[in-house]
Order: structure tokens, then C-alpha cells, then sequence
């Protein structure tokens, strides 16, 4: 190689082939990353989606047990399920019931599980008071 | 001039390593668009869908609390007018009543001096709603969205027991 034409190429300005695929391919790389976050917001809004379901459910629930006459409550406990509304939004949702005695009436507690991170462990739970039973009652 | 600026001792870039930059610079403004695009989708996405949200327990609160102090709610199985979707007359104050507008419900209580107290649940699609009556309760039912372009479906329902004395039907002054 005559001696200008390699002075040229030790100093020439810019970029070669190479170097620029490289960084192409970095960015590529970069930008692919980026993927899983959308993923995960996408999970982010449908668990926030859940969550008000599941809270419009057991407020439901609850205004149910609220204006139910005392001698079904027993019968109505036993026999709870979600509704149409959460069993099509929450999949897999078990609704569930705790009763005890309280100085302030009928403690009932409602427990809603569904297939989420952390939901089947920790179950949302809505506690409602409602006027206790006349002895004898279940 | 420099001599390694020469015009005549100047490298350039053979057509094989043009047309391979070429191909791959496409390929990555390609994706970045395409990226782009779609965070800008998700983000108005995510806002109508929190927004639709929000507004659900808003209108939940309000109408729990608006029936719990009704004296007569009247539902659609009552005869409303076509736009009403439930009317609440509480005791001593003006009705309430919930409307279907494009996009959602107001409620509408008239005040003092002539005037009507409005307030808008607005949602990103369009939903329909209907209020049913039950043993000692009323539902509000609201479904809608899900089609294309009309983001994610919406389904709320919200069932609030009667207050003491309360009774279904329209009032009876």
C-alpha cells in the first residue's frame, strides 16, 4: 500500500463496516430488552383490573349478607359462590366465610382467592358485622 | 489540504457494506418505530383503563351511599324513562337520578335555587347499564368494551342493600 494511502486510512474520520453493525446490533439488543417491560405492564393493568373486581365482589358480597333476614344466613354462609361477574374476570376464584360471635354482632369475614401472584396465599378479606342472631339460631 | 484528505487516497465503502448498513439500519429504526409505537398505544391504554377504574369505585361509593339513605328507589323494571337508569328519592331532599349518557351515567339531584348538582362517571367505552332489583337489594349492572377499539371490557356491578323503611317501587307522595 503506497505510504499516503495508508496515512489516509490511520486517520481517516468515521466509522467502518464493522463498527457501525456493531452498534446497530447493541441498539437491537437494547430495544429487545425493552420487551419484558411491556409484558409486564400489561400484567400490572390486568392485576389492578382484578383487584377492583374482586373488592366490587366482596362489597357485594356483603350487601347481600347485610339485607339477608337472620334465619338464612346460616344457609346462605354455607352456600356462598363468586358471582357471574367475578367468576368470569378472576379466574379460578374461590369465595370463602368465617363467622364468629363479636361484641358487635355477627362477625362474618369473606375471604376471595383467585389464580394471581400472591392471592392464593393471601386471599382478599373483607370483614362485615352484622346484628346478631336471636339465641337458638345457627 | 492534508494529504490523507486527498480526494484521490480517500477509503470509502464498497456497495456490499453500503447496502448491508442500509439493511440493517432499517431493521432497527424498524423495531424502534414499531417500540415506539406500541408505548404510546399502552400508555393511552393504561390511562383509559385506570381511569374506567377509578370511576367504577367512585360510582360504587356513591350509589351505595345514595340508596343505603333512600326512602324509594325505582329501577328500570319500574317503568323509568328510556334514559333513566335508576331514580332514588331520598327522604326530605330532591330525587336522585342516574342517566345513561354516551360514555357513561350522570347523576342529577336538583338543589336550591333552581339549579341541578351534576356529576359524570365517564368511561373509556361505551357501557350499558340497567339496574335490577333484588330481596332487599339493588343492582346497578354495567357491561360494555371489549370489541376492537374499544379497549378492554368493562363489567361492573355493584349491589347495595336498602336502608331501614326503604322500599322498591317509585316513590308515592
Amino acid at each position: 500500500m503506497p505510504r499516503t494511502s495508508r496515512a489516509a486510512a490511520a486517520f481517516r474520520p468515521g466509522l467502518s463496516t464493522v463498527e457501525t453493525l456493531a452498534a446497530l446490533a447493541l441498539l437491537a439488543v437494547v430495544m429487545a430488552s425493552t420487551m419484558p417491560v411491556f409484558v409486564r405492564h400489561g400484567r400490572l393493568l390486568a392485576d389492578s383490573r382484578q383487584e377492583r373486581v374482586a373488592i366490587e365482589e366482596l362489597a357485594n358480597q356483603a350487601a347481600w349478607l347485610v339485607a339477608l333476614p337472620v334465619d338464612r344466613r346460616a344457609a346462605a354462609l354455607a352456600t356462598l359462590a363468586p358471582s357471574a361477574v367475578a367468576a368470569r374476570r378472576l379466574p379460578g376464584a374461590e369465595l370463602t366465610a368465617t363467622r364468629g360471635p363479636s361484641p358487635l354482632g355477627d362477625r362474618v369475614v369473606l375471604n376471595l382467592a383467585w389464580h394471581a401472584t400472591g392471592r392464593r396465599e393471601h386471599p382478599l378479606s373483607l370483614a362485615v358485622w352484622l346484628p346478631a342472631p336471636p339465641e337458638g339460631t345457627p | 489540504m492534508k494529504r490523507f484528505h486527498h480526494p484521490l487516497h480517500r477509503r470509502g465503502m464498497t456497495l456490499v457494506e453500503v447496502l448491508l448498513t442500509i439493511t440493517a439500519s432499517t431493521m432497527v429504526v424498524g423495531v424502534a418505530g414499531g417500540l415506539l409505537h406500541r408505548a404510546l398505544r399502552l400508555e393511552a391504554a393504561s390511562r383509559g383503563a385506570l381511569q374506567g377504574e377509578r370511576t367504577a369505585l367512585v360510582l360504587a361509593r356513591q350509589v351505595r351511599a345514595d340508596i343505603r339513605a333512600a326512602r324509594t328507589v325505582a329501577c328500570t323494571a319500574d317503568g323509568l324513562p328510556a334514559d333513566v337508569v335508576l331514580r332514588v328519592q331520598p327522604a326530605g331532599e330532591a330525587a336522585i337520578v342516574y342517566r345513561a349518557v354516551r360514555g357513561g351515567l350522570v347523576r342529577e339531584q336538583a338543589i336550591p335555587a333552581n339549579r341541578i348538582a351534576r356529576e359524570a362517571f365517564s368511561f373509556p367505552a361505551a357501557v350499558r347499564f340497567e339496574s335490577v332489583r333484588g330481596d332487599g337489594v339493588v343492582s346497578l349492572v354495567g357491561t360494555g368494551g371489549g370489541e376492537p377499539g374499544e379497549g378492554p371490557p368493562i363489567d361492573i356491578e355493584v349491589v347495595a342493600a336498602l336502608g331501614a323503611g326503604a322500599r322498591l317501587g317509585e316513590d308515592q307522595p
